[in-house]
């Protein structure tokens, strides 16, 4: 690249530079496509937005017992079976119910 | 928000009722502010750099005195203490400048895997010299008393040679700490192992308890068709362990008292109600024990 | 009479062998089998840790459903217990186990979905540090820009996959129904930060992707945006310095 180009373009990006600074934030917003910028747990997972924080440490024990289940021997019936894998056959193996949406409640 | 005054950062924990702090209700505390006497949190919780866990923490630290309560420092294990770990503990003592902090008797941590479950140790000379070890060892780190807290078992160790009242109360008088003693592991132990459970609190050092617990539990079976209680602080305390509470405070007369609730936590206002119910039984029973 | 050690070595040896017996000396005090009993800290152990990692990736949960996850988790734990009582940094190794577990080979998308959901749970505690405003930069003389150097807040992260990873996450994080992905949908890259207190994901396209993975690696701001154009003649040098300065995902700045 030679130098007129190199000079060029740091002048453009001078300027780009200056109209990002310019841009309110909103703008920049606006000017993004919206559908890419999706907000994690804070907004669409309303009130469950401290799930990620995990349930945290407890000093009690659970009711629940391990069933000592095997993956290899259950079903996946999760919602893996809508998403398309470029091995034909994987799919084929998310057969069954899709369980219900999971969410932290469930945790 | 306003950063923690001055006067909050030594402020001790009241003798009335508190509830375990969990991150659902957060934002309701912040928004609400309701009258409760002070929070406890898990201090492995709280152990992270940065993000919500500590901004709401903080804040929370600002209005209400706050107590920690460590799970996972495995004080009862025959291996040396995870230095890096009580490093840990210290810094959230520094920061969030607790009423009270306090830890478990119990083992967590085995050769590098961390079990995430207090596990029981049996009551004998070995265990009691590695637990006052620690114990020390804490205190030192801390430059302050801990409370040691009596647990929920489910089994016993034929290696076992003295009651774990008499145990507590050795480490107790050894390494100077506090007591913290929990009722429901009481009502849960003595149920699991056939002991009665107001005899145990007649038993206890008392004079050592500076902090009581109280939670719910569940109810299951063991392989001969008998009651095994787990202690899964997911329900309301049931009425036996309120009234073996009702014991407890004859004795101890006002005292912090903490509402456990960490699995299925319900929304505030069940939670705070059994702190009410708490605070309406230390007023109580508490009043008898000054007559007294 | 056995040592404390030798006690708690197959105390917690029987915890993750399920298939041995209640470990010798441990019983109940009614008599009888105690193997009930010692299940309860076989459960807790297992079950408190699956509950750690379902928070911790609610889409791989989602995804695989209750039981397959759950048994999924399982493995995992006993394969790859923690080693920290701090258990909001459990779950790293997860992305790597799941490539290696033969029940979810047919999902080749699994691991990179875990590595999204991991970056999430890391960039919710990263440290604090106070993001760059566009106030803080408008000092910066014009012929130093080409210059600028940024540096990233701690919970800033970039992710490139072969599977259309964010596609994936969004749906199972946002709809009740979960939307169809073709398998030849493209690859995705991803941006993780913190704003406030709230995590966000950006879906990134090839440009924006070479633009921050080069500002990250320390390359100033002419070169990186160089190396952007050359990946997408498209790239918007305005839009992808504002997407930077709006995810607060830059705290500090300096010169090459």
């Amino acid at each position: 690249m030679d130098r007129k180009t190199t000079q060029i373009s740091s002048l453009a990006l001078a300027g780009a530079f200056a109209a990002a600074l310019g841009m309110a934030a909103t703008d920049a917003n606006a000017q993004m496509d919206m559908k890419n910028m999706e907000k994690c747990y804070g907004v669409a997972l309303a009130g469950k937005n401290d799930c990620k924080a995990g349930k945290g440490t407890t000093c009690a024990g659970t009711s629940t017992v391990d069933y000592q289940g095997n993956a290899w021997s259950l079903v996946k019936k999760g919602t893996c079976e809508q998403v398309s894998t470029p091995h034909g056959n994987g799919s084929l193996q998310c057969i069954g119910d899709r369980g219900g949406k999971y969410d932290c409640s469930e945790a | 928000m306003s950063a923690v005054p001055r006067s909050a950062m030594a402020d001790p924990i009241p003798a009335g009722a508190g509830v375990g702090l969990k991150p659902e209700h957060y934002q309701h505390i912040l928004k609400t502010r309701p009258a409760i006497g002070w929070f406890e949190v898990h201090a492995e919780n709280y152990m992270e750099a940065g993000g919500p866990p500590h901004h709401y923490l903080s804040a929370i630290r600002s209005m209400y005195p706050l107590s920690v309560h460590g799970v996972g420092m495995s004080i009862g294990a025959d291996e040396e203490l995870d230095q890096l770990h009580l490093a840990r503990l210290k810094a959230v003592c520094d920061c969030y400048q607790p009423g009270l902090v306090s830890e478990h008797l119990a083992w967590s941590t085995h050769e590098g895997t961390f079990f995430n479950d207090l596990l029981p140790v049996p009551y004998n000379c070995q265990t009691l010299q590695r637990v006052c070890s620690h114990v020390d060892q804490i205190q030192s780190t801390l430059k302050r008393q801990i409370l040691l807290e009596n647990p929920s078992t489910y089994v016993v160790f034929d290696a076992s040679e003295m009651s774990e009242v008499d145990f507590i109360k050795q480490i107790s008088e050894r390494t100077g700490c506090g007591l913290l003693l929990d009722v429901n592991n009481v009502f849960v132990s003595a149920t699991n192992h056939g002991f009665d459970p107001v005899a145990y609190i007649d038993e206890f050092p008392i004079e050592r308890v500076g902090e009581i617990h109280l939670g719910g539990h569940s109810v299951d079976a063991d392989d001969t068709g008998r009651t095994l209680l787990i202690d899964s602080h997911g329900t309301q305390v049931v009425d036996p362990v309120w009234e073996l509470f009702r014991h407890v405070v004859r004795r101890t007369g006002r005292c912090p008292v903490l509402i456990e609730w960490d699995n299925d936590v319900p929304e505030w206002e069940s939670l705070h109600m059994e702190a009410i119910r708490a605070e309406a039984i230390l007023h109580r029973e508490g009043a008898r024990h000054a007559v007294a | 009479m056995p040592s404390l050690d030798q006690v708690q070595r197959e105390f917690a040896s029987a915890i993750f062998h399920a298939s041995r017996p209640v470990p010798a000396g441990v019983g109940s005090n009614h008599g009888g089998a105690a193997n009930k009993r010692f299940a309860v800290y076989r459960n807790n152990v297992v079950m408190s840790l699956t509950d750690v990692v379902a928070a911790f990736f609610p889409v791989v949960a989602r995804l695989l459903g209750g039981d397959f996850f759950r048994a999924t988790a399982r493995a995992f734990i006993l394969e790859r217990p923690p080693a920290s009582p701090v258990l909001t940094r459990y779950g790293a190794e997860l992305p790597e186990f799941l490539s290696e577990f033969r029940p979810v080979t047919d999902l080749p998308y699994l691991p990179d979905v875990a590595r999204l959901e991991w970056m999430q749970q890391r960039a919710y505690h990263a440290a604090n540090a106070r993001p760059l405003t566009r106030a803080d930069l408008s000092h910066v003389e014009p012929d130093e820009v080409p210059r600028l150097c940024f540096l990233f807040h701690p919970s800033a992260q970039i992710q490139r996959s072969r599977f259309p990873v964010f596609s994936i996450w969004r749906t199972n994080t946002f709809d009740e129904d979960v939307k169809f992905i073709p398998a030849e949908a493209a690859g995705e890259a991803v941006l993780v930060s913190r704003v406030g207190l709230e995590v966000k994901a950006l879906l990134l396209d090839p440009g924006f992707y070479t633009f921050f993975e080069a500002l990250m690696a320390g390359v100033p701001l002419g070169e990186a945006a160089m190396e952007a154009s050359r990946e997408a003649s498209a790239f918007d040098f305005q839009k992808a310095l504002a997407a930077l300065l709006d995810l607060g995902a830059v705290y500090g700045h300096g010169a090459s």
